[in-house]
């Protein structure tokens, strides 16, 4: 193709043919827009509210102030009517981070833990999200720890890195709970 | 073009991935599953056509100049409307799939085909060479999902197939645990990495590569026989 000087009334006629395909584009996908927002809003709100129903089962959660400077890596809490409040947090596993949400009971027990997201081993920290690891820590109202450490949550064989985390993870929830006070 | 001709050369001899060896990354990355691999053939060939046939609607008006940016808004605009939609109605697609649904819009199949063949042709051929290139594609997906499906975990049909109520149900939601064959704990895992997906396609490319030398070399020795009997005849 042999490229050619354009006079400037060339240059606008393709600038306007242009300027109409994309505004033509633009109105066709504003249109689509407004179809489906609600209903990918209402999506996006299923998705999370049924993590959260498995953690700790509300009809509604509702966000909560917390101090974001104490607490990094907490995205948020909310109050799950008057069951307790879910702590929805990142923080660093093995392998990269990991996404969790920990329900918290109005006893301040540990009432449930749900894994959202996470790139951890598979077949080893994976197993995290399993119940024989994370049952564990239902119901305990106090700071929880490894067995190595000294306290009674059985380590994930393989996956100490990955056992370490989701126990601090879930002893940061409780703290975030316990300073809304 | 023959509606023929042209089934056979998106499915087998002008394949987009086997053949043109276009748009091959989402090929490898997406494969995981066969609901991932189904819900993104489907969604491409459903994009392709729509393109093709704006693009080739629109053939006589587009300043060659300009072509390549008249393009990529068509295309952009087509991928973000069946995002929209996949995120408003099947939302484990969108999940599963992440990023790879709006990266459509650089899939050099879809611009492929509005450069190599839209802006030459009618309306009517272009809608065939996107749903017949869609096809090829889905194919070339299904295949790749069902191998590495099998052979890393041991299972077919994941987030598709439900038989966990006994009876065997398609679930479009993804929840489904596909059929387990064998325990996955015997599957060779790297197949289900992306690595896997790298190995996948090199064998498919090989296979289709030696299936398309013994058709050549198959088509020569007729030609050549025929060529040796019109002699012996004029002999």
């Amino acid at each position: 193709m042999t490229e050619t000087k354009k006079t400037p009334n060339q240059i606008l006629k393709l600038t306007f043919i242009l300027l109409v395909v994309s505004a033509v584009t633009a109105l066709v996908l504003g249109l689509t827009n407004m179809l489906t927002k609600d209903k990918i809003e209402a999506q996006s709100l299923a998705a999370t509210s049924s993590a959260y129903k498995t953690v700790l089962e509300a009809d509604r959660y509702d966000p909560v102030d917390f101090s974001a400077e104490d607490f990094s890596g907490v995205n948020g809490v909310y109050k799950a009517g008057d069951a307790g409040y879910v702590v929805d947090l990142t923080f660093s596993g093995a392998m990269g981070n990991i996404t969790a949400a920990i329900g918290i009971d109005a006893s301040g027990a540990v009432a449930g833990i749900e894994i959202i997201e996470s790139s951890e081993t598979s077949g080893l920290g994976t197993k995290a999200a399993e119940p024989e690891f994370k049952d564990q820590f239902l119901g305990t109202t106090e700071h929880a720890a490894l067995t190595s450490n000294g306290g009674n949550i059985a380590a994930i064989s393989g996956a100490t890195i990955t056992s370490r985390a989701v126990t601090e993870a879930v002893n940061r929830a409780m703290d975030v709970v316990a300073s809304l006070g | 073009m023959k509606i023929g001709q042209q089934f056979r050369e998106g499915i087998i001899t002008n394949n987009p991935i086997l053949v043109q060896r276009i748009g091959m990354c989402a090929t490898m990355a997406i494969t995981t599953t066969l609901f991932n691999g189904l819900g993104m053939g489907i969604s491409v060939l459903i994009i392709l056509t729509c393109c093709n046939v704006v693009v080739s609607a629109m053939r006589k008006a587009i300043p060659n100049d300009i072509r390549l940016a008249i393009f990529v808004v068509v295309i952009a605009g087509f991928v973000t409307i069946v995002d929209l939609l996949i995120q408003a109605f099947v939302p484990a697609l969108s999940a599963s799939l992440g990023v790879f649904i709006p990266l459509i819009v650089v899939n050099c199949i879809i611009i492929g085909r509005a450069e190599a063949f839209c802006q030459y042709e009618p309306v009517g051929a272009s809608f065939f060479d996107g749903i017949f290139q869609g096809m090829g594609y889905t194919l070339v997906l299904f295949t790749m999902c069902v191998v590495r499906e099998f052979l890393g975990k041991g299972a077919f049909g994941g987030g598709l197939l439900d038989i966990s109520t006994g009876a065997l149900k398609l679930t479009f939601d993804g929840t489904g645990g596909g059929i387990q064959l064998f325990p996955a704990e015997y599957g060779a895992s790297l197949l289900t990495r992306p690595f896997g997906g790298f190995l996948t396609l090199g064998c498919l490319l090989a296979f289709m590569q030696h299936m398309m030398n013994k058709s050549d070399e198959k088509k020569a020795r007729k030609a050549l026989a025929a060529r040796v009997e019109v002699k012996e005849g004029a002999e």
